[in-house]
């Protein structure tokens, strides 16, 4: 059945390998996020290739008021319906060294990872409950699984991220919402060119993510890893005893 | 801030890997912000999957620009035909795209995983140049970002200078930013083949001359170990678009749809002497007795594309690489150069696979174009050394005595001497280059070696 999705942060790497996975099996798409220019360029590519609508709407997440009336912006683009599911794909990460410095850099990754993510998130579940049906999909990181000295900036703003989720699906998993919570290990995209080795068999590609998240919305699974062997990775890194971890550089 | 990393690069045939710095745009605003840092970016290149098989798509000292976020898909005019593209694209994207709506490529490699940006840069041809042309010929407009940071749209009615300087130009005059292609129409996906088995290199070449008029894709793949009286045999490949009735019942019900191969991969680089003498014999004898005169309906992947199902395929040369040597030759002169080619790889026994010939058709205007009427036999040769170089030294001997030329897109040796000989527009090419990159940003190590660049 034909969805309409609206995408937040769809330039990303992942969500652009998301976008074009959706577009193929005929869902619309809005596609929503900072550059207009990439938003356009996007949206006619999906257009091209597979034949759906997408529109765009341009935002910035570190901006408040843009965040919140991302619900009410998106009904209007979509003929005055609610979109049938958000996607929320957009994230910050600086090198940590300058997070630390910056405290205003740090209060940028927690501004957009944590809380307009957050904000925008309730803001379509109220929305999604009252229908008495949706789909959330938040792409937090394995970062957020245990701190490590390393990127607990960024690590921090996604264990914010993913325990919300948790208690989102916890809350909606009644309701006919369905709330994914996906982690992401190293992926090869943009965020993190020059940061990961895009030829580790731990990275994934973009659309081996992308595969994951839309199995993950075909069988309403609640939390994903992926790639999966990302599940044991931080099943380990989180076992750690303190006393251990304390001597490890990770 | 854009990411920079080192990452060891070469071209497709492995040979003398470079270090070089990579980034890769994530936006056309971050692709701009390079081009406008000069100071932090006095060198750049493009690169897209790296298909070339020398070092065309590396630079020492510059900033390599990877392709990956550049692969979006504008338009298509499924009336006319007309796909406009960024450079990233690659041709299996718009076979993906174009094919099922009753299109294909005007004109097309003999690999899909090349970006269309590197088809332009290298005027790409395939197996229906004589009647086709190449790749260039069917582009209708460039969007290029110039070494100043400026935007230009250019095209055959538009700044032609530039357009065909571009065309064949490897990457040297301009990022290509957008293209705009006109694809083909077809009515299926499939091909007509007729297999013909020619017992030496007379026989391959009358056959060539005299059947090509009938056939808009002709190639031959040429046995290099032959020798004496064999010397030169080869099976020519001979297709033309397939109708509708000419598909079985269960092709016909589906024509635009060819079922996934099962792809299979080279995992890891063969030992270096892998490939000798003796193995690459036994496969030729196999191959030549696998293919017996006959006809056949043939989908596109399997015609064109035969080595894309084997990924990494380059590893089987080992990690010394190899290099990849196309040489063109006059009609006037065809005979006796390839002749002589064969001979000479002959008497050094350096084992190619693959050694594949064409008749080329007319040439086009852009200066640096290779192919002009006449022959091209392209050969891998592997890496095993100074004996290697020694028998490339010879066969470019011949080809210069002949009036032959290499293909830039292939060539990994040829000195600034051999090229000046081979193209002798390189001065029309570079008073291009001098209008638009008086300070050769725009370079890579083949151009640094044949002397592409702008001298004051």
């Amino acid at each position: 059945m034909n969805r309409t999705y609206i995408i937040l942060g769809a330039a990303s790497g992942i969500a652009k390998a998301v976008s074009r996975s959706l577009a193929s099996r005929g869902h619309d798409l809005i596609l929503a996020g900072r550059s207009q220019e990439e938003l356009n360029l996007l949206a006619k590519d999906l257009e091209t290739r597979h034949q759906v609508q997408a529109r765009i709407l341009v935002f910035d997440a570190s901006c408040r008021a843009e965040v919140t009336g991302l619900l009410e912006a998106s009904t209007r683009l979509n003929d005055a319906q609610l979109v049938d599911g958000v996607i929320l794909a957009y994230g910050v990460m600086f090198p940590q060294p300058e997070t630390e410095a910056n405290l205003d850099l740090l209060a940028l990754t927690l501004e957009v990872n944590l809380v307009s993510s957050v904000l925008v998130l309730q803001a379509f579940a109220n929305a999604f409950v009252t229908r008495g049906r949706g789909v959330i999909v938040g792409i937090s990181s394995v970062a957020g699984d245990r701190g490590r000295g390393s990127n607990y900036h960024y690590g921090c703003s996604k264990a914010g991220l993913s325990a919300f989720l948790d208690g989102l699906r916890h809350r909606l998993h009644d309701k006919g919402v369905h709330v994914c919570t996906v982690k992401p290990g190293f992926v090869a995209t943009p965020m993190t060119d020059g940061l990961v080795n895009p030829n580790s068999p731990l990275c994934a590609r973009p659309d081996q993510v992308a595969r994951d998240i839309l199995r993950a919305i075909d069988r309403k699974t609640g939390r994903i890893y992926t790639l999966w062997v990302w599940r044991w990775i931080m099943m380990i890194i989180r076992s750690v005893p303190e006393f251990l971890f304390l001597r490890t550089k990770l | 801030m854009i990411a920079l990393t080192e990452r060891t690069l070469s071209g497709w045939g492995g040979y003398q890997p470079l270090s070089c710095s990579v980034a890769e745009p994530s936006s056309r605003g971050q692709l701009r912000r390079i081009l406008d840092s000069q100071v932090e970016h006095p060198h750049v290149l493009a690169r897209g999957l790296g298909r070339s098989y020398g070092d065309s798509a590396v630079c020492r000292g510059g900033t390599v620009l990877l392709q990956g976020n550049a692969d979006r898909i504008l338009s298509f005019d499924r009336a006319t035909g007309l796909v406009r593209c960024e450079a990233g694209v690659t041709l299996a994207d718009l076979i993906q795209v174009c094919l099922p709506r009753g299109w294909f490529l005007p004109t097309t490699p003999g690999t899909k995983f090349v970006t269309v940006g590197g088809a332009i840069a290298a005027d790409v041809h395939g197996k229906n140049h004589h009647v086709d042309g190449t790749f260039g010929r069917w582009i209708r407009r460039l969007t290029l970002l110039l070494a100043d940071g400026s935007e230009r749209v250019c095209g055959p009615d538009q700044d032609g200078d530039l357009f065909w300087a571009t065309v064949g130009g490897m990457g040297l005059t301009g990022y290509i930013v957008e293209a705009e292609i006109q694809m083909r129409p077809c009515t299926t996906a499939y091909f007509r083949v007729d297999y013909r088995r020619h017992r030496n290199l007379d026989a391959t070449l009358a056959a060539m001359e005299e059947t090509d008029s009938d056939y808009r894709y002709s190639v031959g793949w040429i046995d290099c170990l032959a020798r004496g009286r064999h010397l030169g045999r080869s099976v020519l490949m001979l297709g033309n678009d397939a109708r509708a009735e000419d598909l079985s019942a269960q092709q016909a019900d589906h024509p635009f749809t060819v079922a996934p191969k099962n792809r299979k991969s080279v995992p890891i680089y063969f030992p270096n002497m892998a490939l000798n003498r003796l193995s690459v014999s036994l496969f030729n004898e196999v191959y030549f007795a696998a293919h017996p005169d006959r006809s056949s309906i043939v989908d596109f992947d399997t015609y064109f594309y035969p080595l894309d199902s084997i990924h990494h395929w380059n590893r089987i040369y080992g990690r010394r690489g190899f290099v990849q040597y196309q040489a063109l030759f006059p009609p006037g002169t065809a005979e006796k150069g390839l002749r002589a080619v064969l001979e000479t790889l002959g008497r050094f026994g350096l084992a190619s696979f693959l050694a594949v010939i064409k008749r080329s058709g007319p040439a086009n205007p852009a200066p640096l174009s290779y192919l002009y009427p006449g022959y091209t036999l392209a050969l891998d040769i592997p890496n095993v050394g100074e004996r290697m170089l020694e028998m490339v030294r010879q066969l470019d001997k011949i080809l210069l005595h002949e009036g032959g030329r290499l293909y830039l897109a292939k060539d990994s040796l040829m000195s600034e001497d051999t090229f000046r000989a081979m193209y002798p527009r390189r001065d029309e090419f570079l008073a291009v280059k001098r209008r638009v990159d008086p300070g050769n940003r725009f370079v890579s190590e083949q151009a640094r070696r044949v002397g592409l660049i702008v001298t004051s």
